[in-house]
């Protein structure tokens, strides 16, 4: 997953603002891309680029938002700048919603353009390194068998052994062979830490804890 | 105008004022030795002293009406008067036409408009009532009485003294009145082919009105054809020129009939000098009269025709105000592109100058496209300027791509911020039609908008609309707008076109009626039909323009 240097992908059907833009972006030393349309932008991007999307918000068949939406889908979700010619309060609403990085006019003034792009490079890394770590973690835990796993739920919904054992109808004995072996898989020293990494790949059974306390009495 | 619109406050005489004092003091000096130089038998044909008189009282305050009514005194004491005429008979005369231009004055000024410009019938006719009827009458009475105690036979002086004054006001006051003092308010200078032809029409009139007048005999036959041969060029004057060249052409007959009269030549000069000047008058008032009605009633109907025409125009113009105002938003976004453009070019150009060593060709390209995109900005409000303009109609040769062009300059934000494409199909070396380039954008814009709002609900892919221009036949071209919608309903198609109909939440309904309106002014036809494959489409037709004027 390493895409390379970051690059401004910007995205206008209007050529004479896609050129300007791409130009102004370029003479601040960004790496910059250029796409008329944002169908041409999903079907052209490299799948592993780094960097932000500089995206107009009104254009014919599929507008700024759209193209959002159809980045959020893929597992390469980079973030989005808007621009736009005139300001739109809902669709501002409603990008923002969306997780918009930021919402400019075409008219805004260049520093805060840029400041814009910076802040959208950095959410792009600290996502990038989010989601890589999400990946290995998950990694880690799809190299469980099914029986760790079983063991897995029940730890997680904060039983112990002896509880274990006699849900699972097993020996106390296997079930503890059983976590090591887990524990020893998804490189954890402690039980403990064992609930933030199943919420940090994201794993389902690791909701918060009162859900997994009310479980309890009817175990 | 000479004294139009004065206050009748009490205050020092403007220069104005005093030219027109200057004048009438010359005038009433031709007028009344003009009127004098007759013999007491035959007396003036015209009693031109009630025409200067009259003028000067309708055009000056009241307040003011006082000099003129004591400054012909001097003058009728000094003017020679024909030997026979006693002190007591001259201060009559003074009286009953002093009483007869106050009396005139006060009347027309109470039922006429000021200024007084005859332009309606009803303006004539009160005109004539009083003016020309009623007062010379009562004042024929007096006159009588006064000449009667001079021995003359009463109804006879009755007669001459009724048509003397009524004449005048027939034949000079109006044309007094339009020509030396209304001239500047309704004569422009004219285009050339319109003083050639006030120019043949004058030489026209006055060879007939020679050659009839200077007959040689009054009897029936060729002679009395070529009596009447200055009535086409009379009702020319009236048709063509209106109140102002009958004005003129009235002046021009009436001049000729008492040059011949006085030359004694012509139908009138083997009738004795009393009925010389009769026939002459009964000649010049039944030809000057009809031929003002006439006059009157062409420009009546020109100024209701002028008037339903700037009617139209000004409810065009709101419409276009108002589709202007539904397009602003997107227009504003429209030229947005542009001055960003340019605003991101010039920052991407200073900042590349801050290089070392600078791209000096990305600078020269920079500058190219920032010219580039300037030119668009300015093509964008360039039309939209022209479109809020009040604008009069202008027919010229009109090329549709270009119209189209313009057209879509004006829509295509608007259009995408409603994700509507527009494909335009036309075939090459279509001849330009003839119209006014505003209208017919004005039609264009309004049923593409129609057009888009129709699709309003249609799923995004599907808002397609379609303009297909094509020859209908040799003359005709035909402009089709199609789009995508749920197409027309049966039962509303036939009140499309009517005012205040609407299918839409928002709007007046005008568009369509407005559209009409236009279509036909030039000459054309604009209807609705459904789709065979859904949606519905409006046809209008234009002609083409003549091939001479094709650009």
């Amino acid at each position: 997953m390493t895409g390379g240097a970051p690059m401004i992908f910007v995205v206008d059907d209007n050529t004479s603002f896609l050129t300007a833009v791409a130009r102004m972006f370029r003479a601040a030393g960004f790496g910059v891309k250029a796409y008329s349309s944002a169908r041409e932008f999903l079907v052209e991007r490299p799948t592993d680029a780094t960097g932000c999307v500089v995206a107009d918000l009104q254009m014919p068949d599929m507008n700024g938002i759209e193209l959002q939406g159809a980045l959020a889908a893929t597992d390469n979700p980079l973030p989005v700048v808007f621009l736009t010619g005139e300001g739109d309060i809902a669709a501002t609403v409603k990008a923002m919603r969306q997780g918009a990085e930021d919402f400019l006019t075409k008219l805004s003034p260049k520093e805060e353009l840029l400041a814009a792009v910076r802040r959208a490079l950095v959410r792009d890394a600290r996502d990038r390194e989010l989601r890589t770590r999400q990946h290995e973690l998950k990694n880690r835990f799809a190299r469980l068998t099914s029986r760790e796993n079983e063991v897995l739920a029940h730890l997680l919904r904060g039983q112990q052994c002896k509880q274990i054992a006699a849900d699972l109808g097993i020996e106390e004995r296997s079930v503890q062979r059983r976590r090591a072996s887990l524990m020893e898989k998804l490189q954890i020293q402690s039980v403990v830490e064992l609930s933030a990494l199943a919420l940090a790949a994201g794993i389902a059974g690791a909701e918060p804890r009162p859900l997994a306390t009310e479980t309890l009495p009817g175990s | 105008m000479l004294g139009f619109g004065a206050k009748p406050a009490v205050r020092w005489p403007t220069r104005r004022e005093f030219v027109l004092f200057g004048i009438f003091e010359a005038a009433f000096y031709f007028a009344y030795r003009y009127g004098m130089s007759f013999s007491e038998a035959s007396a003036s044909p015209f009693w031109f002293p009630d025409t200067v008189l009259l003028c000067a009282l309708l055009l000056s305050p009241p307040g003011r009406w006082w000099l003129f009514v004591l400054a012909p005194i001097p003058i009728r004491l000094l003017v020679a008067v024909p030997p026979d005429a006693s002190l007591w008979f001259l201060a009559a005369t003074y009286v009953i036409d002093s009483a007869k231009g106050l009396l005139a004055a006060t009347l027309l000024r109470r039922s006429l408009r000021n200024p007084i410009r005859l332009e309606t019938v009803r303006d004539f006719v009160v005109y004539c009532l009083y003016a020309v009827l009623l007062i010379p009458a009562l004042a024929a009475f007096a006159g009588a009485g006064a000449r009667h105690h001079l021995d003359h036979d009463y109804w006879a002086a009755w007669e001459q003294w009724f048509m003397g004054d009524a004449l005048t006001h027939v034949v000079i006051t109006p044309a007094v009145l339009y020509w030396v003092f209304g001239a500047s308010q309704t004569l422009r200078l004219p285009p050339w082919r319109r003083s050639l032809e006030a120019g043949l029409l004058a030489v026209g009139l006055a060879l007939t009105g020679y050659v009839a007048l200077n007959s040689e005999s009054n009897q029936i036959g060729f002679v009395e054809a070529r009596f009447y041969a200055p009535v086409p060029f009379l009702f020319w004057a009236a048709m063509r020129f209106g109140v102002f060249g009958t004005a003129g052409a009235v002046v021009l007959l009436a001049f000729l009939a008492v040059q011949a009269a006085l030359a004694g030549n012509g139908p009138f000069s083997q009738l004795s000098p009393a009925g010389t000047a009769r026939a002459l008058q009964h000649f010049l008032l039944l030809r000057a009269a009809p031929l003002y009605l006439v006059a009157i009633l062409m420009e009546q109907a020109k100024r209701a025709q002028a008037e339903a025409q700037e009617q139209r125009m000004e409810l065009a113009h709101m419409a276009r105000i108002s589709t202007m105002g539904q397009l602003a938003t997107a227009l504003a976004h429209e030229l947005n592109q542009p001055l960003g453009a340019m605003l991101r070019n010039a920052e991407a150009a200073e900042m590349i100058l801050h290089q070392n060593p600078p791209d000096l060709d990305e600078v020269k390209a920079i500058l190219a496209d920032i010219r580039q995109d300037d030119q668009r900005a300015s093509a964008v409000i360039d039309r939209m300027r022209s479109l809020l303009k009040r604008h009069s109609l202008a027919l010229e040769a009109v090329a549709m791509r270009q119209l189209l062009d313009q057209v879509t300059l004006l829509v295509r934000a608007e259009l995408a911020a409603r994700r509507v494409t527009l494909q335009v199909v036309m075939p090459p070396g279509l001849p330009p039609v003839r119209g006014d380039r505003i209208h017919l954008q004005q039609v264009l814009i309004n049923l593409l908008i129609n057009g888009a709002d129709a699709m309003k609900h249609s799923p995004p892919e599907q808002r397609q609309l379609l303009v297909e221009v094509r020859m209908a036949d040799d003359h005709t071209v035909e402009t089709a707008v199609s789009d995508n919608g749920p197409g027309l309903p049966p039962e509303k198609m036939t009140h499309l076109f009517q005012p205040f109909y609407t299918t839409k939440s928002e709007g007046m309904g005008m568009g369509l009626v407005i559209s009409r309106t236009i279509v036909e002014s030039h000459g054309g036809r604009i209807w609705a039909e459904n789709n065979a494959d859904g949606g519905a489409t409006f046809r209008f037709t234009t002609k083409i323009a003549p091939a001479e004027n094709a650009s």
